[in-house]
């Protein structure tokens, strides 16, 4: 599990979770609601943190240096509420097969509410700042536009694609972890300042998705159900059956795949990894033709891609 | 050489020779020599510092974040911290030999500015009909050394960069212009020490509140400062600090402080009004300090507002600057020009009065 978090640090909790999946498949292990609604919330946190740190790189590449500031605070108390339930800022650790480390600690329940409105009141002064700025709206309206017809064929999924027009979202299309218990809007790229799927768009659909996630956060809170949180203790002796699996599930950045194969021994044969910003990256030829040198930065950042999964 | 020392150009500095305890027939090149270095010591360092530290303390309030807090005096001593790095850093060196001789040809450029520098009606060395345009000539060297030594570049990328901020700067060079113009459309003259009294009558003789042009002169005016120099949010990529570090950045960044200073204390003087409170002291020794005091507190203000409200907004990309100015500045520059030319005609010895 610490290996699988080291995949991509921000979304570390989606890689562990579809790496559980996949091993609790082979193992047949039914995990109990209570950790199914556990993992369902540190992932929307984590979903809320990356794309707030999404929000703070784009300021940052547009020049919007005071933006990315306050940002920044905001992805603080998100990291902060990490440590309290995981004892980690970044790098959990936190999933096991079956359920979860530990139950929910004492006061995180409030602390999410508190911390949910208070980004909700933060959220519209950055949409303040941000989107009816005009100065940052031209720095993204018509910027790097993509079609949802290159979209699907080079294989894009995530807030990228969806502000293409796709409407592909795991959560929707194939629920895991309790995700189906919950109603939640997906948004898709409308077009509002320049044309569908530029770099505005993906900007608006990852605020919308941090304002859905919210929701979805406080919830998923209200509603944790009572029971265990882990379905067996693992052994020094563990083993998982020889077989294979494969699970997805929608990390901040797309959809993440993972692909495990057992002979029954102590160690897994083969682990494969899909991973969003590898197959997100192979548009750049296609956007970044002609596009002038200032604007580089800022298209790249508007596909908010991660070296670390790229290079995985 | 007698005759050289002895200017034939009309000169109004007999305020700097009050400062340095000496006669008015004291030898001008000779007073301006010590008050450059006096300048440059013990005005443009240490407000160097000072701004700096201000404005990143200021900055850091606005950012909701603490600024430089770890060396002495509350983070007091950043700068000099700062200053000392970079001076113990190794520098870029180059082999293009463009490379050597322009920085050299813009510092010229940059300090000859001096000279034609209105820190008050008794401080100005070059107090000539045309005074006025004096600093943009020297600024206009800037951009020409810049286009005809490539600013030193060493290959293509570098070269359309040098010759793209060189137009930039002639973009903005032209609103900026014709914005002085205005000031002196209200004057009907050109002279400096004419235009610095001419405002000296309280807030209202003051040209950016004696009419509704003169305020959007004093904008344009700032504006084409911030992107001619390249300051935020006008802000370009590389702004010539990429082939530059140690102490030749420090140097850099000490010659773009001085621009933007000079460029603050030029608008002081055309829409910021004179100081002639010659009433409050017959010596011309306090007048003169009184003068220059007041010119570098208003010059000083106009810095940190401009500074601190830059950072709230987004960069620009360059070609929408060159839009900016020619679409915007431009055209409403003019306007101030005429508008403000209407507006003495009909208000002051005009067909009103």
């Amino acid at each position: 599990m610490i290996a699988v978090d080291r995949l991509e640090p921000e979304s570390a909790l989606a890689s562990e979770l579809a790496f559980c999946i996949a091993v609790e498949e082979i193992c047949n292990i039914q995990v109990p609601r209570r950790a199914q609604v556990i993992r369902l919330i540190l992932c929307e946190l984590g979903r809320v943190g990356s794309h707030l740190n999404f929000l703070a790189r784009l300021a940052l590449a547009t020049g919007f240096e005071t933006v990315s500031h306050y940002i920044l605070r905001e992805r603080e108390l998100v990291l902060d509420l990490f440590e309290l339930m995981t004892g980690r800022r970044f790098n959990p650790n936190f999933f096991r097969f079956g359920g979860v480390a530990a139950d929910i600690t004492e006061g995180f329940i409030e602390r999410i509410h508190e911390a949910t409105r208070l980004i909700e009141i933060r959220l519209r002064e950055y949409h303040a700042l941000m989107i009816e700025n005009r100065a940052f709206v031209d720095r993204l309206a018509w910027q790097g536009i993509l079609s949802a017809e290159s979209a699907v064929l080079k294989g894009l999924t995530g807030p990228s694609a969806r502000a293409s027009g796709s409407r592909f979202d795991l959560r929707k299309a194939e629920p895991y972890s309790g995700y189906d218990q919950f109603d939640f809007r997906v948004p898709i790229g409308t077009g509002t300042r320049g044309t569908i799927g530029d770099g505005f768009d993906r900007v608006m659909v990852r605020l919308e998705e941090i304002r859905e996630s919210l929701l979805l956060l406080s919830h998923a809170v209200d509603s944790v159900p009572a029971g265990d949180y882990l379905a067996f203790h693992t052994t020094p002796d563990f083993t998982v059956p020889a077989g294979e699996a494969y699970s997805r599930v929608e990390s901040p950045r797309g959809m993440l795949a993972c692909h495990v194969v057992s002979d029954g021994g102590f160690h897994p044969v083969r682990i494969q990894w899909r991973t969003p910003s590898s197959s997100n990256i192979e548009i750049l030829p296609e956007i970044l033709r002609g596009v002038t040198l200032q604007d580089l930065p800022v298209i790249l950042a508007s596909f908010n891609l991660s070296i670390a999964e790229v290079d995985r | 050489m007698k005759e050289f020392l002895d200017f034939p150009i009309v000169t109004a500095s007999y305020g700097w020779n009050a400062l340095f305890g000496m006669t008015e027939r004291a030898p001008v090149l000779w007073v301006l020599f010590l008050s450059f270095l006096f300048f440059f010591v013990l005005i443009l360092y240490p407000l160097y510092f000072l701004l700096g530290f201000t404005e990143r303390k200021l900055a850091a309030d606005l950012q909701a974040r603490v600024g430089p807090n770890r060396t002495a005096g509350k983070g007091l001593l950043q700068v000099v911290a700062d200053a000392i790095k970079l001076g113990l850093k190794e520098s870029y060196v180059t082999r293009n030999r463009f490379k050597r001789i322009s920085p050299v040809l813009k510092t010229t450029a940059l300090y000859s500015t001096f000279a034609f520098l209105p820190f008050g009606t008794a401080l100005i060395f070059v107090d000539s009909d045309v005074g006025v345009f004096l600093p943009f000539i020297s600024f206009a060297l800037i951009f020409l050394v810049g286009l005809f030594t490539n600013d030193g570049a060493i290959d293509l990328e570098d070269e359309i960069m040098s010759h793209r901020q060189t137009f930039l700067w002639l973009s903005a060079w032209v609103p900026a212009m014709i914005t002085a113009a205005t000031s002196v459309a209200r004057v009907g003259s050109a002279r400096w020490s004419t235009i610095l009294s001419a405002q000296s009558h309280g807030v209202f003789s003051w040209t950016a509140f004696s009419s509704p042009f003169g305020f959007i002169g004093f904008f344009v005016f700032i504006f084409s400062g911030l992107v001619a120099l390249q300051l935020p949010p006008f802000h370009s990529i590389d702004r010539g600090t990429r082939h530059r570090s140690g102490s030749a950045l420090a140097l850099f960044n000490l010659d773009q402080f001085y621009s933007l200073f000079i460029w603050c204390v030029l608008a002081s003087a055309l829409f910021l009004g004179g100081q002639t409170l010659r009433e409050i002291s017959d010596t011309t020794f306090i007048w003169a300090a009184y003068q220059l005091l007041s010119t570098l507190v208003k010059a000083s203000l106009i810095y940190l507002l401009l500074r601190v409200v830059a950072r709230a907004l987004p960069q620009l990309r360059q070609d929408q600057m060159t839009e900016f100015c020619w679409r915007i500045l431009t055209p409403v520059s003019l306007l101030a020009l005429v508008g403000e030319l209407v507006w003495t005609r009909l208000f002051s010895g005009g067909i009103l009065q």
